[in-house]
C-alpha cells in the first residue's frame, strides 16, 4: 500500500465517522432547540388564553385570541388542572391534508363550569425548518470532507516530494557503479537527517565493497607466487625416490595447493569482472563456441557414456568480452557434463534469443537459486560451486537472465541473451 | 642446449633449475631486467624462458631486444593469468610460447622440450622411448615399428609423458593437459584414468612394454628404458 493511500484511507475513515456522529449530534440538537421553542409557544400562548378569560370572564370571545386551532369543550368532571403536551394530526381544510401539529391541553373553570381547552401549533414550519438545516449541515460536512480531502493531497504531495526524491535517488543507487547523485537538501529536517544517515551509510557501504574488491584481487594475485612456489617444490618432491606414505602425503599437498589456486583464481576473475576490467566487445559466434567445448567434452562424456542432444535453431551473435563468454560456454557445460550420472544426457539448445542446457543429475537439495552462490557445495564429489558463480557473474554484467531449475533428475539452465 | 631463465623469484628459479637439471641442459640464471638484457645481448641461448612481470622492466623489451638482434633463441613467456594483453603481445613480439603463472614443471619440461624439437629439426622428428617412436607433428606413434591407432587426446598424453619420461607427474598436470588452460577450476580425475587406461591397453595390446606405472595418491610415472 502506497503512503499516500494509506494516509487517505486513514483520513477518510477517521472524518467520515466523525462527521456522521456530529451531524446527528447537531440534529439532534436542532430538533431539540425547535421543540422547545414550539413548547414554549403554546405555554405563553395558554396564558394569555387565562388572563383574556379572567378580564372577558367568557369563553365565547376568546375566539378572537387564536391564529390557530382551538378546541374548547365543556367537561363535567373537573381534571386537575395540569398542562399536557403531546403531537398529534390535524385535518387542514385549506391544503384539505392532515398535519402535524403540537397539542396543549389544560382544564379551566369558567362561570363554575370546566371547560377543556386544547391549543395546537403547526409543527409544519419548524419541521421545514429542521429539515432545511440538516440540508445544509449535510452540505457543509460534505463540501468539508472533500475540500480536506484535496488539500491533504496537495500537502501531502507537498510535504512528501523531498522524500520521494530520496527514494528515487536510492532507487537508482548502484552499488557496482556508485556515481550516485547528490540527494536534494530539504525544508524538513527529519529528511535532511534521513538523506545525513543514508549519505553516510551508502559512503560506508561503497567503501567496505571497494576495499574487499580490492582485497580481493590483490590476493588473488599476490598469492600466486607462493603457490606456485609450493606447487613447483612439490614436484620436484615427487622426483625423490619416497615411498608410498610420502608419496601419498606429497600428492595430498599437490592437489590442495591446486584447488586453492584455482579457487584463488576464480575470486580473482570475479573480482576483475566486478572492477570492469573485459570492456573489449567482440561479435562472439555462441554456436561456434559451443561447439568448440562440445569437441573438448566428447571423450569425457564417451567415458561414462553420456549422450549428447544439440539442436541449434539460430546463430546469435552476442556482443561481449571474447575470454568471459569462453568461460562462460565452458563453465555451463562442463557442468552439465560433470554433474551428471552414468548413462545420462547433455542436451543443449541455441536459438537467436536463449541457450538452453539440460543434463541428467542427481537431486541438489538445496534451493537452485543458491548454487550460483560463492562455494555453495551442489557436487557429491566436493567440487567448489565456483564455476556457477561466475557464470552468473558474466550473465549479469552482460544483462542477460539466467535461470536455473531441477525437475525430477534433470537440471536446467536457461540464458536469455 | 643453452637456456637463460628470467625470473625475479629466486624460488621459481631454483624450482626450475632442479627440474630441468636431469635435462643436461646449460642453464643461467637472470633475475631482473638488467641482467637479463646484458645476457642476451651477450650471448647465444637455445631457448630465453621469460617472466615478463619483472623488478626494473619489463619482459615484453627482452623480447623484442632478442628478436631485434635476431638471435636464433626460442622464447617461452611467462605471464600472470590475467594479463591477456601482455600474452598477445608477446606473442607479437616475436614469442613462440606461453605458460600462465601458476604453471606445472612437468608442462614447462614439454613445451621447452616441442620448442627446441620444432627449431631443430623442423617437423621432422621423432622421439624414441623404448619401444616407441612418437612423431609429434604428424600424431603418429609406432610401437616397435608398427603404426599404432591413437585418439587425440591419448596421443597428447603419450606425448607428454614421453616428454617427461622418468618423471612422476601429477594426475592434476595430466587433467590440465586433457582440458587444456582453465581445466584446474574444478577436476574430474576419472576422465583421466580412463584415458590412461585405454593408452596402456593399445600400447600392451601392440606389446609394447608397460611404461606408465601408476604413483599411488600422486599419479604417474613413465619409466625410462
Amino acid at each position: 500500500m502506497k503512503l499516500l493511500t494509506k494516509t487517505t484511507l486513514y483520513f477518510v475513515t477517521v472524518s467520515l465517522v466523525v462527521f456522521f456522529a456530529g451531524g446527528i449530534g447537531l440534529y439532534k440538537i436542532m430538533q431539540n432547540l425547535v421543540e422547545h421553542e414550539v413548547d414554549a409557544d403554546l405555554y405563553s400562548r395558554i396564558h394569555y388564553f387565562y388572563n383574556n378569560i379572567r378580564q372577558l370572564d367568557s369563553l365565547e370571545n376568546v375566539a378572537f385570541i387564536a391564529t390557530e386551532p382551538i378546541d374548547i369543550e365543556k367537561v363535567n368532571q373537573p381534571e386537575p388542572a395540569t398542562f399536557r403536551l403531546k403531537d398529534t394530526i390535524l385535518y387542514n381544510r385549506s391544503v384539505k391534508a392532515y398535519m402535524p401539529y403540537r397539542q396543549l391541553s389544560t382544564t379551566v373553570k369558567s362561570d363554575g363550569c370546566f371547560y377543556r381547552v386544547r391549543i395546537y401549533k403547526s409543527l409544519i414550519t419548524s419541521n421545514y425548518l429542521i429539515e432545511k438545516i440538516a440540508l445544509i449541515i449535510t452540505l457543509m460536512l460534505i463540501l468539508f470532507l472533500v475540500l480536506a480531502y484535496v488539500l491533504n493531497r496537495h500537502f501531502f504531495g507537498k510535504v512528501w516530494a523531498d522524500f520521494f526524491d530520496t527514494l528515487h535517488t536510492m532507487q537508482e543507487f548502484r552499488l557496482d557503479n556508485p556515481q550516485k547523485e547528490p540527494f536534494q537538501p530539504s525544508e524538513i529536517i527529519e529528511f535532511n537527517q534521513l538523506n545525513e544517515e543514508l549519505t553516510r551509510m551508502t559512503d560506508k557501504i561503497v567503501q567496505d565493497y571497494e576495499a574487499v574488491k580490492e582485497f580481493t584481487g590483490n590476493l588473488s594475485h599476490e598469492v600466486q607466487t607462493p603457490m606456485a612456489v609450493i606447487k613447483n617444490k612439490t614436484e620436484l618432491l615427487f622426483q625423490e625416490s619416497l615411498n608410498k606414505k610420502q608419496y601419498e602425503l606429497a600428492g595430498s599437498i599437490y592437489s590442495a595447493t591446486n584447488r586453492l589456486s584455482g579457487i584463488v583464481r576464480s575470486l580473482g576473475l570475479i573480482a576483475r569482472i566486478d572492477k570492469n576490467q573485459f570492456f573489449n566487445k567482440t561479435d562472439i559466434d555462441v554456436k561456434a563456441l559451443i561447439q568448440k567445448q562440445i569437441e573438448n567434452f566428447e571423450g569425457l562424456m564417451a567415458s561414462r557414456n553420456i549422450t549428447l542432444q544439440t539442436s541449434f535453431a539460430g546463430e546469435p551473435k552476442v556482443v561481449m568480452d571474447k575470454d568471459l563468454a569462453g568461460i562462460l560456454v565452458t563453465n555451463l557445460i562442463k557442468n552439465a557434463v560433470l554433474h551428471n550420472v552414468e548413462n545420462g544426457f547433455v542436451r543443449i539448445r541455441l536459438t537467436l534469443e536463449e541457450m538452453v542446457i539440460e543434463n541428467s543429475g542427481n537431486d541438489p537439495h538445496v534451493p537452485t537459486g543458491e548454487l550460483f552462490e560463492q562455494f555453495s557445495r551442489a557436487s557429491d564429489k566436493g567440487f567448489m560451486g565456483i564455476g556457477l558463480s561466475i557464470v552468473k557473474k558474466i550473465v549479469v554484467h552482460y544483462n542477460m537472465h539466467i535461470q536455473y531449475k531441477y525437475h525430477e533428475g534433470v537440471h536446467q539452465i536457461e540464458i536469455r541473451f | 642446449m643453452k637456456l637463460l631463465i628470467v625470473e625475479d623469484d629466486y624460488e621459481i628459479q631454483e624450482s626450475i633449475m632442479a627440474y630441468l637439471a636431469p635435462e643436461g641442459y646449460l642453464c643461467e640464471q637472470a633475475f631482473d631486467f638488467g641482467s637479463a638484457l646484458d645476457k642476451i645481448q651477450s650471448f647465444e641461448y637455445d631457448c630465453l624462458l621469460i617472466d615478463i612481470n619483472l623488478p626494473d622492466g619489463s619482459g615484453l623489451d627482452l623480447i623484442k631486444e632478442a628478436r631485434r638482434l635476431k638471435k636464433p633463441s626460442g622464447i617461452i613467456v611467462i605471464t600472470a593469468r590475467d594479463a591477456i594483453t601482455d600474452r598477445v603481445k608477446a606473442l607479437e613480439f616475436g614469442a613462440d610460447d606461453y605458460l600462465v603463472k601458476p604453471f606445472n614443471l612437468a608442462e614447462l619440461n614439454a613445451r621447452i622440450k616441442s620448442l627446441i624439437r620444432r627449431m631443430q629439426f623442423q617437423g621432422s622428428n621423432s622421439i624414441v622411448q623404448g619401444d616407441l617412436q612418437v612423431f609429434p607433428d604428424s600424431f603418429q606413434v609406432l610401437v616397435k615399428g608398427q603404426p599404432i591407432e591413437l585418439t587425440k587426446k591419448e596421443f597428447e598424453l603419450l606425448l607428454f609423458f614421453v616428454s617427461n619420461a622418468g618423471r612422476v607427474i601429477a594426475k592434476e598436470s595430466l587433467a590440465g593437459q586433457l582440458w587444456g588452460d582453465d581445466s584446474d577450476f574444478s577436476y574430474s580425475f576419472d576422465f583421466v584414468y580412463a584415458q590412461i587406461k585405454n593408452l596402456r591397453k593399445k600400447l600392451r595390446e601392440k606389446g609394447a612394454g608397460d611404461y606408465i606405472k601408476t604413483i599411488y595418491g600422486v599419479g604417474y610415472k613413465f619409466e625410462k628404458e
